[in-house]
């Protein structure tokens, strides 16, 4: 008998795959294209524009809070602004919860946020919540960002209202600096994306509290499909992240994905 | 980070969806729950995506994906949640030294490899499922080749003994 049967008569029944390859490569998809959309910090100025925002994908009524500044996310001129200084250090405090308690705390939370936000929504599970572990990196301007971690969802929890099904993930960070929406360059100073196949746009604006709200929204690359990433800043200092692979028409209303992100529940700290 | 053309895609897909099955079993094997193993296969998928375009610069993209695997599965059990409480030698007791001891009787692969550490269980998993040699080993895990082989010796020594017991290998210990 080969090692490799060996291994092979260890491996009990193997339950179905929970995400189909196509599924798995339209998220792997998305992420990138979020990434470029500017969920990372990058060091260039915010657009600031009159621009109309990304709200009409998602249905409900209209936003009641109103964008203070919008910064289009289709292809444009290249810019020349120079990245900007930005601080090094971490927010907030220390958190003395164990990882333990944060990630049963959160397995939670979330679930009951999304409860009380969206009546008689149905949830496809209990989420997994685990801790990752960033190293410190430089800024790019000279500091450093300090070693930090942030309480993440490895894969999205399933969310379905009136029949309607989309997928919501969530992750929680110390900030070391504002949310904003990120020029649609990848590169600062490099050339714009000309060949983008799909639509999007970043709204940054202010929660009830005062809180600093980045939307950016993306339609596609797959038909039908919108994808909301919703960044609120704390005052504490931690950052919410919370987003919404739905289709278009949306499975929740922005209002709705505002108040989960809020819901005291959902935080950095207990 | 370069946009990916739609033949890119459709060859990523092609390559995807022909080794998907063998990437959740090894993940399995590595971390020995389906549930995880779906996690971390995805993860991998997206860091495959996200350098799919310059794959030419990969040597053997299959010798990567295995090991971004067993990095996956190191990392992951590090975290403190998930830490198994694992034995760093395995108990005298418990080897296999011959097929025609008997000893056998008293222990499956199955049972083996629960009992050891997610490094070594992902050196054996590369060398001996994934037939990685020892270089590829040593270098998708970043370790020495006297590591991989050390902790080879004694996993290759099982293998070896229950190879020749076919009929006792799904005996549950």
């Amino acid at each position: 008998m080969s090692y490799r049967a060996l291994f092979d008569a260890t491996i009990p029944a193997e339950p179905p795959p929970r995400d189909t390859v196509d599924a798995l490569i339209g998220r792997a998809r998305r992420r990138l294209a979020l990434q470029r959309l500017g969920a990372t910090a990058g060091g260039v100025a915010v657009v600031v524009a009159a621009t109309a925002g990304g709200f009409a994908v998602a249905s409900g009524p209209a936003p009641s809070w109103a964008p203070v500044t919008v910064a289009p996310m289709t292809p444009a001129p290249t810019t020349s602004a120079a990245p900007a200084p930005r601080p090094s250090t971490l927010r907030g405090v220390d958190s003395k919860e164990s990882t333990a308690h944060a990630v049963a705390r959160l397995r939670s939370a979330f679930p009951r946020a999304i409860r009380d936000a969206v009546p008689g929504v149905h949830l496809g599970g209990m989420p997994t919540v685990v801790r990752r572990n960033v190293p410190a990196t430089p800024t790019g301007t000279g500091g450093t960002y300090p070693a930090r971690f942030f309480y993440d969802m490895p894969a999205p929890l399933t969310v379905e209202v009136a029949g309607r099904q989309g997928k919501i993930g969530f992750s929680l960070h110390r900030l070391i600096e504002d949310s904003f929406c990120e020029p649609p360059n990848e590169d600062p100073g490099g050339p714009p994306r000309a060949t983008a196949t799909h639509e999007s746009s970043c709204v940054e604006t202010k929660g009830p509290g005062g809180q600093r709200v980045v939307m950016a929204t993306l339609v596609g690359p797959e038909p039908g499909r919108v994808v909301i990433d919703m960044r609120v800043d704390q005052p504490d200092g931690s950052m919410v992240n919370v987003s919404l692979d739905s289709p278009t028409g949306a499975v929740l209303t922005v209002e709705q994905l505002l108040a989960i992100a809020l819901n005291p529940r959902v935080s950095f700290y207990p | 980070m370069s946009r990916m053309t739609a033949s890119d895609e459709a060859a990523f897909r092609d390559y995807v969806s022909a080794r998907m099955p063998g990437w959740r079993r090894t993940a399995y094997l590595m971390c020995r729950d389906w549930h995880l193993a779906d996690d971390l296969v995805g993860t991998v998928l997206g860091k495959l995506y996200r350098r799919w375009r310059r794959r030419s610069e990969i040597n053997d993209v299959d010798a990567y994906v295995n090991g971004m695997l067993a990095r996956a599965v190191i990392d992951e059990t590090r975290r403190p949640w998930r830490r198994e409480h694992l034995v760093d030698e395995f108990p005298a007791d418990g080897t296999v030294v011959a097929a025609d001891t008997g000893s056998v009787d008293r222990l499956t692969l199955d049972s083996y490899l629960a009992r050891l550490g997610p490094r070594r269980r992902a050196v054996l998993v590369l060398r001996f499922y994934c037939d990685l040699s020892v270089e590829e080993t040593a270098d998708v895990l970043g370790i020495s080749l006297g590591t991989v082989k050390s902790q080879t010796a004694r996993g290759l020594e099982t293998l070896r003994a229950l190879s020749l017991t076919p009929n006792q290998i799904r005996q549950v210990p």
